[in-house]
């Protein structure tokens, strides 16, 4: 097993680190989206444990797989609105190879840490069909000009750089361009939702929104590579994963890596409710008694254990796949995604009946774990894609 | 040679069609003098490749089963001599890589040898045993990529092509393929 390979020695610390910093302050900060100062000073305290996206760390933080997951799955148990804020990050990592205005513009910030990112996949019309963008990319001269609307896009309103995936009309074929924000500015609206209320989510206009060549995706990996850079210093995914980037559809490949990272993060939310559910149930006297001493307390307890741990083996399970560079990673991470997403409304509502009325107060984390987990169904692909990719990998067949 | 590139030009000249039409023979004179050719006429070279991009390949090979490999054979050829001649491609080779072209929707297969020591590239029409790399794609894609009207990395990335090997070796080859198409653009 790969899994804690290190005795639990990095779980351990990343969990100490965590309660100290972070857990007096979640309840307060999650209550709104975070400014870009709130998401520096709490990614700063992962920065802290080489968590991030600057030069150097990335290849620590994305770059291994068990790191990554075990980070996934512990911040989440304290605060999933951070581990997706810090995740969705992650297209900072491109400035690096970008064109020279961007890295002019953003690149000691990148080097400090501060440097936020955002991925701008999906639009108003299309929700899940990710495969056909209706932003377009036309090129004029050696500018690109982008047209189009986004939503639903983490950290957006407070992000440095976008990497938005468009039309590219030139070569009539989908690709990503990174637009920063010095040079090439973007409009940005905050949108409120049912949970991961600490998220920036928002919506993004493009209105004739120009960027230098040399930041659609291809080219940044293009360049780099002329340049002599390795694969692996461009996207700091492991090799496993980048891998599967020749065997399968490079935005599938990184679906596959998201999905499994989804999948620990809906671990991470069942095992904080698990735990404060059964001290709960421990404390807690009804009819003078202790109220696990019911069964149908104790049935709770063991369905929501039950769906815990499944997630957690099916959640390793996806995750042994991609560090081999499985074929079946894809299928894997889906199928995992799909379920423990699921398993985590199931779990955080039992553990939301065990506590009754308490559990309905908003100072009490129970209904906060609640939402977060019901948010879990729907981005990186709704459970209901996460079955059609799934029966896709299985049959060859596609029902969407 | 003269008269034959005079015929090349006048080719040039003439519609997709009617060019694709003057292919074959204009391929069976090439046959055998191409390296003279490119050497010294680099630019009518990459004139008629450029013009080779409009062209429906799997079509064309599938009408012209005999050329097909005369076709490739002339790319390749071109290539090796390109190479050749540009610091700027054998800047970018560094390691041996051998690669097998399949096309997916007619039958052409070719093969590429890049030699890291020499800062050589050859290639031609079937295929070699054991290749670090395969790529397979449509005619169309595969042909496009070796004449620059594909993006190596953004073809890869939209699935114009698929590549089958060890991934630090494919994504040495990329840098090389696009510095190939600069050198004749």
């Amino acid at each position: 097993m790969y899994y804690d390979d290190d005795g639990g020695e990095f779980r351990e610390t990343l969990r100490a680190h965590l309660e100290e910093h972070i857990e007096p302050i979640v309840d307060e900060a999650d209550r709104e989206p975070l400014t870009r100062e709130e998401f520096l000073e709490y990614t700063g305290v992962l920065r802290e444990l080489d968590i991030g996206f600057e030069p150097g760390v990335a290849e620590e933080y994305f770059g291994n797989l068990e790191r990554f997951t075990i980070v996934s799955e512990e911040v989440s148990r304290v605060w999933p609105s951070l581990n997706v804020a810090l995740q969705m990050s992650f297209p900072s990592v491109f400035v690096q190879h970008a064109a020279d205005a961007t890295q002019d513009a953003m690149l000691e910030k990148l080097h400090d840490g501060e440097c936020i990112g955002c991925l701008a996949v999906t639009e108003p019309e299309g929700g899940s069909d990710t495969a056909r963008p209706n932003t377009v990319a036309y090129k004029d001269g050696d500018e690109y000009v982008l047209e189009g609307k986004k939503q639903w896009v983490g950290n957006a309103p407070i992000a440095d750089v976008a990497l938005v995936v468009a039309h590219d009309d030139e070569a009539d074929t989908q690709d990503m361009f990174l637009v920063d924000q010095a040079n090439s500015p973007f409009e940005t609206e905050t949108m409120d939702k049912l949970g991961w209320k600490g998220v920036n989510n928002g919506k993004m206009y493009f209105d004739g929104v120009r960027i230098p060549e040399d930041n659609r995706l291809s080219n940044i990996v293009g360049n780099a590579l002329m340049d002599g850079a390795d694969m692996q210093e461009i996207v700091p995914f492991p090799e496993s994963v980048s891998q599967l980037f020749f065997e399968q559809k490079a935005l599938n490949a990184t679906f596959s890596f998201m999905r499994t990272g989804m999948s620990f993060m809906a671990v991470g939310i069942m095992q904080a409710a698990f735990e404060e559910a059964l001290e709960y149930a421990e404390e807690r006297e009804t009819f003078g008694n202790p109220i696990g001493s019911t069964q149908l307390v104790q049935e709770k307890l063991y369905e929501i254990l039950r769906d815990l741990e499944t997630s957690r083996h099916l959640s390793r399970h996806a995750l042994e796949l991609l560090e081999r560079g499985d074929d079946r990673a894809r299928l894997i991470s889906s199928l995992a995604k799909g379920y423990t997403a699921e398993r985590s409304v199931d779990a955080t509502y039992n553990a939301l009946q065990i506590h009754g009325g308490e559990g309905l107060k908003t100072e009490n984390r129970l209904e906060r774990y609640y939402r977060d987990a019901s948010v879990m169904t729907i981005p990186d692909g709704t459970t209901e894609i996460q079955k059609l990719i799934v029966g896709k990998e299985l049959t060859g067949m596609s029902a969407y | 040679m003269s008269e034959l590139t005079d015929c090349i030009e006048a080719s040039l000249e003439k519609s997709a069609d009617e060019l694709e039409a003057d292919l074959p023979d204009l391929l069976a004179d090439l046959d055998g003098q191409t390296r003279e050719f490119v050497q010294e006429n680099p630019g009518l070279f990459g004139r008629l490749v450029g013009r080779m991009d409009e062209m429906e390949v799997a079509p064309f090979v599938e009408a012209n089963p005999q050329t097909a490999d005369q076709f490739q054979n002339f790319l390749w050829t071109g290539m090796e001599v390109i190479v050749a001649n540009s610091p700027e491609v054998q800047e970018q080779i560094g390691q041996d890589i051998t690669v097998n072209f399949e096309a997916t929707d007619c039958p052409m297969d070719g093969h590429m040898h890049v030699d890291g020591s020499e800062k050589t590239l050859t290639g031609g029409a079937g295929t070699l045993e054991d290749p670090t790399l395969k790529i397979s794609g449509p005619a169309d894609n595969l042909v496009g990529l070796i004449t620059g009207a594909i993006d190596p990395v953004q073809g890869f990335m939209s699935q114009q092509y698929e590549m089958d090997g060890p991934v630090a070796t494919g994504t040495q080859l990329a840098p090389i393929m696009g510095s190939l198409s600069e050198s004749f653009e």
